[in-house]
């Protein structure tokens, strides 16, 4: 497409240019005549184009040379020795003899020394002047740009022709060069918009195969999880029935040590099976959209403080939660962040019984949801550390958990679109804060 | 307690691949002391093959009850659920799904295939024992079974 594109460009450039060398080589030969007191008017009415000899063109330099028949062609098409002649590709000469010159004596140009691919060129002759002026075009394809070269040549004539040959030639010349300029800057300018254009093209593809290949890694992922969570549960359920099968059994034959070692080994075991079923909550958690529908955050809350019944009791927490509004969200996601950041609150609770506080404010274009607690806080240098799958901060004897509860509300909230960060007091309480997306929220 | 389970054992068909699993459950059941016939098969297309009584199975019985694991090699647990309960012969068979997935969306394939329980299998070995002696005592004690 790109190629067909500049090919065209170019074919239309070339037609304009050598539609513009042979109006200006017309222009030119009769104003060169009617300057000359010793032209014949007869002369004027007879100037045309040579057809023939235009198709003749593509002949080389050197079979033009040898060939009588070119020779004759061109002299069929001479009249009182004037010929306007226009080549694409290759310079060719006249039959020198007849212009009573030798080949040398042309004015040609060595067009293999320059890297042409094409070129026009127009020579005019009379009995007794010969001038050319040749433009070399073409497009270089490494830039790519595009160059024009205008060589002009004059030969042996009267003086008064050759002034006025020179005279037409500067004046007209200019007029190509000009011409030819904005052409190729109009060229140049294309190939760069089709350029940027491609860029810009190219650029989308690319970001479109590299989020297909992201989408695909992360489902990937995520059945990975999933499957490593599923196949893992069933050897290592393995290792604790039987052993604790072997403790149930044998008894008798064991000695203190040996169950001692039995239930670390069971306690290890559940531990690591305690974290896979983590870990597939979390590989889950960011599974959006599983299915998203509006789901009021008071309803979600109130059901977690249900299921966490147990340990408010215990705890003696008192949780107050304010006006939340509704969100297009997964409903078990949304149950998920609650339930972590409450049952975290209960949790990490200091001396005193928990005070938790549940908010939402309308931003700019979020709005803000905190759970504040007063709890034993965290120091500042773990703010980001908490957030990351099975970190722990606290000893397991004294906090039970795998540490996966604040990464999965983290999932579940950049699911959404929104960020959760904390702010906290060492011994003074945690308040943790996330954000929702203006569009999600319903009321 | 039932005098027919006395004279008539209860026969359930085990799909399980995982012979721990099946020496569990068969443990299981020994420690809930009641008289049952336990036949285990590893893959679903024995399972068909048992309740279909083909090939080696010829002599086989109807289960009671089946107890049938999720993960199965070859003919997966789910197509093994599909196909019993869309068989008039077998679908009045009750099902117990147990899996050692706790995952929603394999509890909820389960009944939507018309599972009539699922049940996750426990990892401490005391509660698993108490979960065959509940299946046990609902499936078997309880529950009025078509004969």
């Amino acid at each position: 497409m790109e190629q067909y594109f500049r090919k065209r460009v170019f074919k239309i450039g070339a037609a304009i240019i050598i539609a513009e060398i042979i109006v200006l080589a017309i222009v030119g030969s009769f104003y060169v005549l009617s300057i000359s007191e010793a032209v014949d008017t007869r002369v004027e009415s007879q100037v045309r184009i040579p057809g023939q000899l235009m198709n003749a063109g593509h002949l080389s330099y050197d079979a033009v040379e040898d060939s009588d028949e070119m020779s004759e062609l061109i002299g069929e098409n001479l009249i009182d020795g004037m010929v306007i002649g226009v080549d694409y590709n290759v310079y060719y000469s006249m039959n020198p003899e007849y212009l009573g010159l030798s080949v040398n004596e042309i004015p040609t140009l060595d067009a293999s020394l320059l890297d042409v691919q094409n070129s026009g060129e127009v020579i005019l002759y009379t009995n007794e002047t010969l001038v050319s002026v040749s433009i070399i075009y073409g497009l270089d394809e490494v830039t790519p740009r595009f160059f024009v070269y205008v060589v002009i040549g004059t030969s042996a004539g009267t003086a008064e022709k050759n002034q006025a040959a020179q005279l037409f030639l500067v004046s007209s010349s200019v007029v190509m060069v000009l011409t030819l300029t904005i052409f190729a800057l109009s060229f140049n300018l294309i190939q760069r918009l089709e350029y940027d254009l491609a860029e810009g093209n190219r650029l989308a593809v690319v970001v479109e195969e590299r989020t297909t290949e992201l989408t695909r890694s992360n489902e990937a992922l995520e059945q990975f999880a999933y499957v490593i969570s599923h196949d893992l549960q069933e050897p290592l359920r393995m290792i604790v029935s039987y052993l604790q099968l072997i403790e149930d059994r044998y008894k008798d034959k064991l000695d203190a040590d040996g169950i001692e070692f039995i239930d670390y080994a069971v306690g290890g075991a559940k531990r690591v099976r305690e974290m896979i079923i983590d870990l597939l909550q979390f590989s889950r958690a960011g599974k959006q959209p599983l299915s998203e529908e509006e789901v009021d955050c008071n309803t979600i809350v109130a059901e977690v403080l249900t299921n966490l019944k147990i340990s408010i009791k215990e705890s003696g927490a008192n949780i107050d939660s304010g006006h939340l509004p509704s969100i297009m969200a997964n409903r078990g996601g949304m149950s998920m962040l609650f339930q972590n950041l409450i049952a975290n609150a209960i949790k990490f609770r200091s001396e005193k019984p928990p005070k938790i506080i549940i908010k939402a404010a309308e931003g700019v274009d979020m709005w803000e949801f905190s759970v504040a607690d007063n709890g034993i806080g965290i120091p500042e240098e773990h703010y980001k550390r908490i957030f990351d799958v099975f970190q722990k901060l606290h000893p397991r004897d004294k906090y039970p958990g795998t540490g996966i509860g604040l990464s999965v509300c983290k999932r579940v909230i950049e699911g959404l679109g929104g960020k959760i960060r904390v702010e906290s007091k060492l011994n003074d309480g945690s308040t943790f804060f996330f954000t929702v997306p203006k569009e999600r929220i319903i009321k | 307690m039932n005098p027919k389970i006395a004279n008539l054992p209860i026969t359930i068909l085990l799909i399980e691949d995982n012979p721990g699993d099946v020496r569990l459950i068969q443990e299981a059941f020994k420690a809930a002391k009641v008289a049952n016939e336990i036949n285990s098969v590893v893959n679903g297309l024995d399972a068909m093959s048992f309740l279909r009584k083909e090939g080696d199975f010829s002599s086989a019985h109807t289960p009671d009850l089946i107890i049938l694991d999720l993960n199965l090699p070859g003919k997966d647990g789910r197509e093994v659920l599909a196909e019993i309960k869309s068989d008039p012969a077998l679908k009045k068979i009750p099902i117990v799904v147990l899996s050692s997935s706790s995952a929603m969306e394999d509890i909820v394939t389960s009944y939507e295939l018309s599972a009539n329980c699922y049940i996750t299998k426990p990892i401490d070995v005391n509660e698993f024992f108490n979960v065959i002696n509940k299946i046990n005592d609902f499936w078997i004690t309880i529950v009025k079974l078509p004969s």
